[in-house]
């Protein structure tokens, strides 16, 4: 959001130049280190081996410190930020591992239903129940979010690469590309998150482990929905900054702006808003949800 | 509804754990015919499996007539008598020779073993009063034996 707004700043001919730099070195970090903090926020995880899941992190947190060396490195060498057709790829990359990390946790041991709590805790048995479960849906379903997703980064994209190929660039046209897609992006960060979030929810009432105390299973509870909630609220926050991100680029006055222009003002400050609170209303719900289904599950069958 | 455990400790593949928890909760009612069971996915997260184990143990009850998998519609009880096994089964009462004998050189006297075989008789045929007696199995002979 902060590499486009800069860039959007520096072509209406206002461009601050420590402000831009701080908003290129802001906006990088943000993108490279959104995959680590959404990767380590998920719930933990039930009865995996810690030192093979903190291995995982660790790679993690590596790939990121990589990518953001190279970034930090190109601009000392070069005098400038590399252009955003690298930062791209690098977000990509580490957001993909950052799934894919969360993902392998989640197939080693669910915490949807199994009751066997995290390691260490309780003795080595492990129990699940014969009931088939249905998955509760929450707001629209996942191909609707993922669509809505794969649109928001594309359209960002998008906007950035018409700005860095420097075709034309004018106050106008920036307003009529980067407001929708800063509002897109926002809609889409929730979609992300949400498809991931939800996953990791405490399931519906399970049986605890027989050999657990009371106390172990409150803890794992409790460390369950700390990150839940921690997970829900950087949702939240990241789709009001990137809606307000997306209204801000499209309000910025320009002379002479015409009508493409203003049709993309108010598509940004729309969809912005839209996004914004969307991200927010969700996210609330969900931890609502969250709680309900966790004092479900502390409930003696 | 019936809940399994399966204990990773032990040296029997946990495939067979899942057999045997499966097998004793339809002999005890946990799970009636007709009756869904979780998808292997799920139960393969739930007991912090492979999918092919679970997958697996389900193949090996669907063999033995007690499971039926139908795309689509998930797998369900189908029966609770299983079909007659192939001659490398060991008989029944070999098995439960092993048992007592099990039990014997564990160091149990005989009124322990023989209460032990009650419950589990009981377990697994529960009268209307909840006293052993004729169960909805009760003239059931099992096949093997």
């Amino acid at each position: 959001m902060s590499v486009g707004l800069s860039y959007a700043l520096a072509s209406m001919g206002t461009e601050p130049p420590a402000w831009r730099t701080w908003m290129d070195v802001g906006g990088a970090s943000l993108l490279l280190l959104f995959p680590i903090a959404m990767a380590l926020l998920v719930p933990p995880v039930a009865g995996a081996d810690p030192r093979r899941w903190r291995t995982r992190q660790a790679w993690l947190v590596a790939a990121t410190v990589v990518a953001s060396t190279g970034w930090l490195g190109w601009w000392a060498v070069e005098g400038r930020p590399p252009s955003m057709h690298w930062l791209w790829p690098a977000y990509g990359v580490t957001l993909t591992l950052g799934i894919q990390v969360a993902n392998r946790k989640r197939v080693e041991s669910s915490t949807e239903g199994g009751s066997r709590p995290e390691a260490g805790f309780g003795p080595p048995v492990r129990t699940a129940s014969l009931a088939p479960r249905r998955a509760e849906a929450i707001g629209p379903p996942g191909w609707a979010w993922a669509t809505l997703a794969a649109i928001a980064f594309v359209a960002t994209a998008a906007a950035a690469s018409r700005l860095l190929l420097g075709t034309e660039s004018s106050g106008e046209q920036l307003r009529a590309w980067i407001g929708p897609g800063m509002g897109l992006l926002a809609l889409g960060e929730v979609a992300l998150f949400h498809v991931v979030c939800r996953r990791f929810l405490p399931g519906e009432p399970r049986p605890m482990d027989p050999g657990a105390s009371p106390e172990l299973s409150e803890q794992y509870e409790r460390l369950t929905r700390s990150r839940a909630t921690a997970c829900y609220w950087l949702a939240a926050g990241m789709s009001l900054l990137l809606g307000a991100g997306g209204v801000v680029v499209a309000w910025a006055p320009a002379e002479g702006s015409g009508l493409v222009g203003w049709i993309g003002a108010g598509l940004g400050v729309a969809i912005g808003l839209a996004g914004g609170l969307l991200g927010t209303l969700s996210s609330v719900r969900s931890m609502r949800i969250q709680d309900r289904r966790i004092e479900l599950s502390r409930t003696p069958a | 509804m019936g809940v399994i455990t399966i204990h990773p400790a032990r040296s029997t593949p946990l495939a067979e754990q899942i057999v045997a928890a499966l097998r004793r909760t339809i002999a005890t009612g946990g799970v009636a015919v007709g009756q869904e069971l979780p998808p292997v996915r799920q139960l393969a997260a739930d007991l912090s499996v492979n999918l092919n184990t679970v997958a697996r143990a389900y193949n090996v009850l669907q063999n033995q007539g007690l499971l039926q998998t139908a795309r689509g519609r998930g797998t369900r009880i189908t029966s609770e008598r299983e079909l007659a096994p192939g001659p490398a089964t060991v008989p029944l009462d070999e098995r439960m020779l092993d048992v007592v004998a099990d039990a014997k050189l564990a160091g149990l006297d005989e009124a322990r073993v023989r209460a032990l075989i009650e419950a589990t008789v009981r377990a697994c045929y529960p009268g209307p009063d909840g006293a052993s007696g004729a169960g909805p199995n009760a003239g059931r002979k099992e096949s093997g034996s």
